[in-house]
């Protein structure tokens, strides 16, 4: 009997969770690259000469398995060669050992750093890793860049930029709407400064890695939406908001922004969550090595790499 | 020690705080002898209010999970709200800031389960030896 892959739950009774094949929905976005959707995340995966490369696994085994098939339908004959990681989440990057166990990954060093303290259930360690901003990559015939401009969500965030294509990836940083909820594992201080950074490359379709694909302008959007809620977050500390009370946040900056920003779905439930994310940002100063000018240096080196890769 | 053990509920959604390795490293500080916490905020507390404190922090990881496994989005905040008081009332209903934000503490919980941990300190495997 195969071993089911619990990622790090601890708690009996997972299984039903876990091996549950979602429904997903695929779209053909160029002559080689397809997205996949389980009705929240979504992420891409691209027809190569003889392989397919996939990025990510899905959130869970049953996913994976379910993403395989997928796969499989849109491109018969073709194995998963190749799995790129765009970040360390197992809800994104947990499953490997389910969607394709004997592939190459690859991720970011210092994702694969932190994948190799977590030691979860079914995520496997990369084969393959990247440092630095952009990496130009050619695999079985697919060019492709990978990008990592500097911490924005999660550890090592990669976004895929496909020139030819004009399409930008880039999971779980901004997204078509407003539903980031308590913004978890975001990295505030450069989040918008290095999304920026993407936003010069010559691309119009842009996939997040939730919801819907979308295009520039949202893109544009979601960068002012967080320097918005930022710059009333600040104000909050001003006009003595009692920045610890959700219903305050939420009724003060949800009123300071709602016209300009209240046509993004999900506005109204999310905005009081992520404004006390964001004005404890302020209160405290950042989290970490990740929320300074100069992040991820220090850790960079201090860590080793467990993959050997 | 500040910002660690605060009675009542845990703060908001736990800014900054690094769920993996916090209660096992928490319990190192049970190997001195002390007799009174003074924590980062509001009340001076004893060992037995830090022991309750951080079983708090146990339960709501086993709360996180079985949230998960019964299909609860931690993205739904009114589907969150609803099960915390469903579920985590009758347990810690008289615990201060209950009603403000247990349901952010769960939600919280449950997105260290689905992401497995944030960063390198989220990920540590800690010492948990008597100091």
């Amino acid at each position: 009997m195969v071993e089911l892959n619990t990622g790090i739950f601890t708690l009996a009774g997972a299984q039903q969770y876990l091996e549950r094949e979602p429904e997903l929905h695929v779209d053909q976005l160029s002559a080689r690259i397809w997205t996949v959707c389980d009705g929240v995340r979504r992420t891409l995966f691209v027809e190569a000469d003889s392989s397919v490369i996939a990025f990510d696994t899905l959130a869970t085994p049953g996913a994976a398995r379910a993403y395989r098939k997928a796969i499989t339908a849109a491109i018969p004959g073709k194995p998963v060669q190749t799995i790129i990681y765009s970040h360390d989440h197992l809800d994104h990057a947990g499953f490997a050992a389910d969607l394709a166990p004997d592939a190459d990954i690859i991720a970011d060093e210092m994702c694969a750093k932190v994948i190799g303290m977590r030691k979860a259930k079914g995520q496997l360690l990369p084969t393959q890793c990247l440092s630095g901003k952009r990496n130009r990559l050619m695999i079985d015939g697919v060019g492709l860049m990978l990008l990592n401009p500097g911490p924005t969500h999660g550890t090592g965030n990669l976004s895929a930029y496909f020139e030819h294509e004009k399409i930008l990836f880039s999971s779980d940083t901004l997204l078509p709407n407003a539903r980031y909820g308590l913004l978890p594992d975001y990295h505030i201080w450069n989040l918008v400064r290095f999304m920026r950074e993407l936003q010069q490359l010559d691309w119009n379709t842009f996939v997040p890695g939730r919801y819907e694909v979308t295009d520039r302008a949202r893109f544009e959007k979601g960068c002012d939406f967080f320097v918005a809620v930022k710059v009333a977050s600040q104000q909050a500390f001003a006009e003595f908001v009692p920045i610890w009370v959700l219903g305050a946040m939420e009724e003060y900056v949800g009123g300071k922004l709602r016209e300009q920003f209240g046509d993004l779905d999900g506005f109204d439930e999310n905005i009081g969550l992520i404004a006390i994310r964001i004005v404890h940002h302020y209160l405290m100063g950042g989290w970490g090595l990740e929320d300074t000018w100069n992040p991820g240096v220090l850790l960079a080196d201090s860590l080793t790499n467990p993959s050997g890769a | 020690m500040v910002d660690t053990v605060i009675p009542g509920v845990g703060y908001t959604f736990f800014p900054d705080w690094h769920l993996a390795p916090y209660v096992p490293v928490m319990k190192r500080l049970l190997s001195l002898d002390w007799d009174l916490f003074v924590p980062g905020h509001f009340w001076i507390t004893d060992r037995q209010g830090f022991i309750d404190n951080l079983a708090y922090y146990d339960r709501m990881a086993d709360m996180a999970q079985q949230a998960i496994f019964d299909s609860l989005d931690p993205h739904n905040f009114t589907e969150v709200k609803k099960y915390t008081e469903a579920n985590l009332r009758g347990e810690f209903g008289e615990l201060f800031r209950f009603q403000e934000y247990c349901a952010m503490n769960l939600s919280r919980y449950m997105q260290h389960y689905l992401t497995g941990g944030w960063g390198i300190e989220g990920n540590w495997q800690p010492n948990t030896t008597p100091l």
